[in-house]
């Protein structure tokens, strides 16, 4: 078995862990905050449901750029990070690694 | 007459006809790259040649289908803000979808030649069963998707032609009790019931106004919201045309039938012909049109919201104030009617991260790809092609909820059904009924290139997994042509039939086959590529149990949906004890969401715990370890 064939073992499977890592914190991030921040009730736990979250009203709508803020921090803001992290890990960290041939061209070559 | 076209549909037409001379062309410049010496591999992987730029729009032109431009659409008109959310597990689709096996099963499908799923797990474990299984369950959430997509198709292109209906007598009008106003016409002979809801359940019917010129009936209706009383008038067009279907014994529309008709052949022939690498360049030709599409529609869908005169504001901000003074519910969560529960929240970010890399059109592309630098540049543009699709339609949608406030609401809209909303959008804010053409011709795109993968492989399936594996090992080049261009032909025009009678439950069904892709393949793929300790027998078990569950909970629900009224029933005696077995359901397709949670959830977490025990109870092949593993050091 060459050295190249272990390489790229390796590499994908540290690249799959460092995926799994990165999922588990944007949902945990996302899900926690989108729903502590921007549901009115909260049916799994009602003690959530205090007079500020109660006092949410059609008067004012905390907004970013027409985005309701809650789902700037909760969404947009995770969103955008991930694209960072996508440019920067895909073009500057993830390896190039030799994926090997198929047995006919090897049997070509 | 009874194609009655309006003129209005005439720069539409064009604008979809166009389109599909594109498509074909790319079709046709394909079939000249096909590679006479490997055949197979060059019609259903493109000889493993895939650089960035097709990869990219190869992926997500699978991913973004008829549910993207159709369902998500109404959606977020119906249901406002909260859609942003549900749809939060986009952000790291495509690092999950590319990376999480990308790389791995490619070097594991060069070791073996492997070039269909079903080869990549027959090789890895030296087990035709393995390959036979996950052969079949392509082949069944596949055929689901293809009829599903079909139908998108041809409503898209019922709704771009809208064609006149043929001029109708109104016999007379019926209210029921359960709040619909019955109109009974005679149309071209016949008679034709049309059902009308009520705009609200506090609503009274007044009376009717028939246009002739129009060729449809004004129904004014009453109802009091917050002490005021309105007038609402809903426009019913008289009955479409139809035409009789012989064989199967019933009536379509024309503008459904012919739209089908034109979807299907147009798709049917360039895979055929074209293979892989027709499927995916016209991905990328499909994938430039939806993007173009989309922006051009979000700008001008937030410079046609009207402005706000309390505050002056105007574009988004006008339309999120507008959709707080119509519903609250509609800026914060969880939705009008618990649309998004907590548990539900959870599970649909598992469904697009986890279930994404573990669709069988995805991991094919997977193992077409050229080298793992093609795979990282692919990664980033797929990024950034996401953002630009999903934040422009919610963008428009949103905007589109501030424009039409309730005309295209279920029931209560007075214009049509949420479905409508896109070409709805497109013909209100484009500048020219040409460019409407174009912004209604993305969705169009969106089905089409899903429809061409799903085509290729079922082909691919049967041609290599079930022919070429398990009939005739044997088969020359030739023979392998003819076959794989029969089978494609042959697998669309049983799916024209199929999509004559189509199913309801579009939306359902997409999910259903999505989530049931990933709940029987992803770890078992996982595990197969990464542990050096998995069996067969536990691939297997991981395979057949996502598979199982997620099936037989979409099973409970449409059993549970048919008796929820008869609260003697013996079926709730003996299922009743299943947590949320008696939730109320919307529709019969709708699953039993066990703990709040989709069966997607419940699906992943079996399959994953069975592919562990299962490995650990079994032993370990050490050739095939030492094949596909290397030692460690």
């Amino acid at each position: 078995m060459s050295d190249s064939f272990y390489r790229t073992y390796q590499n994908s499977l540290r690249e799959a862990r460092f995926v799994m890592l990165l999922w588990f914190i944007t949902m945990t991030w996302t899900i926690c905050y989108c729903y502590f921040q921007g549901y009115l009730t909260h049916s799994e736990f009602p003690f959530l449901d205090s007079k500020e979250n109660l006092k949410k009203s059609s008067d004012s709508i905390p907004m970013l750029w027409g985005f309701p803020t809650w789902l700037v921090y909760g969404v947009m803001i995770p969103w955008f990070l991930c694209v960072g992290i996508s440019v920067v890990y895909g073009l500057y960290i993830m390896k190039d690694d030799d994926l090997g041939k198929d047995p006919e061209e090897e049997i070509s070559t | 007459m009874i194609l009655d076209i309006p003129n209005e549909s005439i720069p539409v037409l064009i604008a979809f006809a166009l389109y599909l001379l594109g498509v074909i062309a790319f079709g046709v410049i394909s079939h000249r790259f096909l590679n006479k010496s490997n055949f197979v591999k060059d019609y259903f992987v493109g000889g493993r040649g895939l650089g960035a730029w097709v990869l990219a729009l190869s992926v997500a032109g699978t991913a973004v289908s008829g549910g993207t431009f159709m369902g998500f659409p109404s959606l977020i008109y119906s249901n406002g803000w909260i859609m942003m959310f549900w749809v939060a597990g986009y952000m790291i689709v495509p690092i999950t979808t590319m990376i999480l096996l990308g790389k791995r099963l490619n070097q594991m499908a060069r070791i073996s030649g492997a070039i269909t799923i079903p080869d990549v797990f027959r090789d890895r474990f030296q087990s035709p069963l393995l390959g036979w299984v996950s052969t079949l369950f392509i082949l069944f959430f596949m055929m689901f998707n293809l009829v599903a997509q079909f139908k998108a198709g041809a409503l898209v292109f019922q709704e771009a032609l809208r064609l006149n209906p043929p001029n109708a007598e109104l016999l007379g009008a019926e209210i029921t009790p359960d709040h619909f106003l019955l109109l009974q016409f005679n149309s071209q002979g016949e008679n034709k019931v049309v059902r009308v809801p009520f705009p609200g359940k506090n609503a009274k019917y007044l009376n009717k106004e028939i246009d002739n010129e129009q060729r449809l009936v004004r129904c004014y209706f009453q109802e009091e919201k917050q002490g005021v009383t309105e007038t609402i008038c809903k426009n019913i067009r008289f009955p479409s045309a139809q035409l009789s279907i012989p064989f199967l014994n019933r009536k379509v529309e024309w503008g459904y039938f012919l739209g089908l008709i034109l979807f299907a052949l147009t798709v049917i022939g360039y895979t055929t012909y074209g293979g892989f690498w027709a499927v995916t360049w016209t991905d990328v030709f499909e994938g430039m049109i939806k993007l173009i599409g989309v922006i051009l529609l979000a700008i001008c869908a937030v410079r046609a919201v009207p402005m706000n005169a309390e505050t002056g504001s105007s574009g988004l901000s006008a339309a999120t104030e507008s959709l707080a003074q119509q519903d609250i519910q509609l800026i914060y969560g969880p939705g009008p009617g618990q649309f998004l529960s907590l548990g539900m929240a959870i599970s649909f970010f598992w469904l697009w991260t986890l279930t994404s890399p573990g669709q069988a059109g995805a991991m094919v592309r997977m193992i077409a790809f050229k080298d793992s630098t093609g795979l990282r540049k692919a990664m980033v543009l797929v990024s950034i092609y996401y953002v630009f699709i999903y934040f422009s339609l919610l963008i428009i949608f949103i905007c589109a909820r501030a424009i039409f406030p309730t005309e295209y609401l279920k029931d209560v809209g007075t214009d049509g059904q949420p479905d409508s909303i896109m070409p709805a959008m497109a013909r209100k804010v484009a500048p020219t009924p040409f460019i409407a053409g174009l912004l209604i011709a993305s969705p169009f795109a969106a089905m089409m290139s899903s429809v061409a993968a799903f085509l290729l492989l079922i082909s691919s399936c049967l041609i290599r997994d079930i022919y070429q594996r398990s009939i005739n090992p044997k088969a020359s080049q030739k023979r392998l042509k003819i076959a794989s261009y029969s089978i494609t032909f042959i697998t669309g025009l049983i799916t024209i039939v199929i999509a004559l009678n189509p199913p309801n439950f579009l939306q359902y069904i997409i999910v259903f086959t999505g989530s049931g892709q990933g709940a029987a393949f992803l770890w078992p793929m996982f595990f197969a590529i990464y542990w050096r300790y998995s069996t067969k027998q536990g691939i297997l078990l991981g395979m057949i149990g996502g598979f199982a569950t997620l099936v037989s909970l979409y099973v409970f629900g449409w059993v549970e949906y048919r008796v929820h009224h008869q609260e003697q029933h013996w079926l709730h005696h003996l299922f009743g004890w299943i947590p949320n077995w008696h939730d109320s359901r919307r529709d019969p397709f709708a699953p039993l969401n066990l703990f709040g949670f989709d069966p997607v959830v419940w699906g992943l977490i079996v399959s994953c715990l069975l592919t562990i025990i299962g490995s650990k109870l079994t032993k370990v092949d050490t050739v095939l370890q030492n094949r596909y593993f290397p030692a460690n050091k």
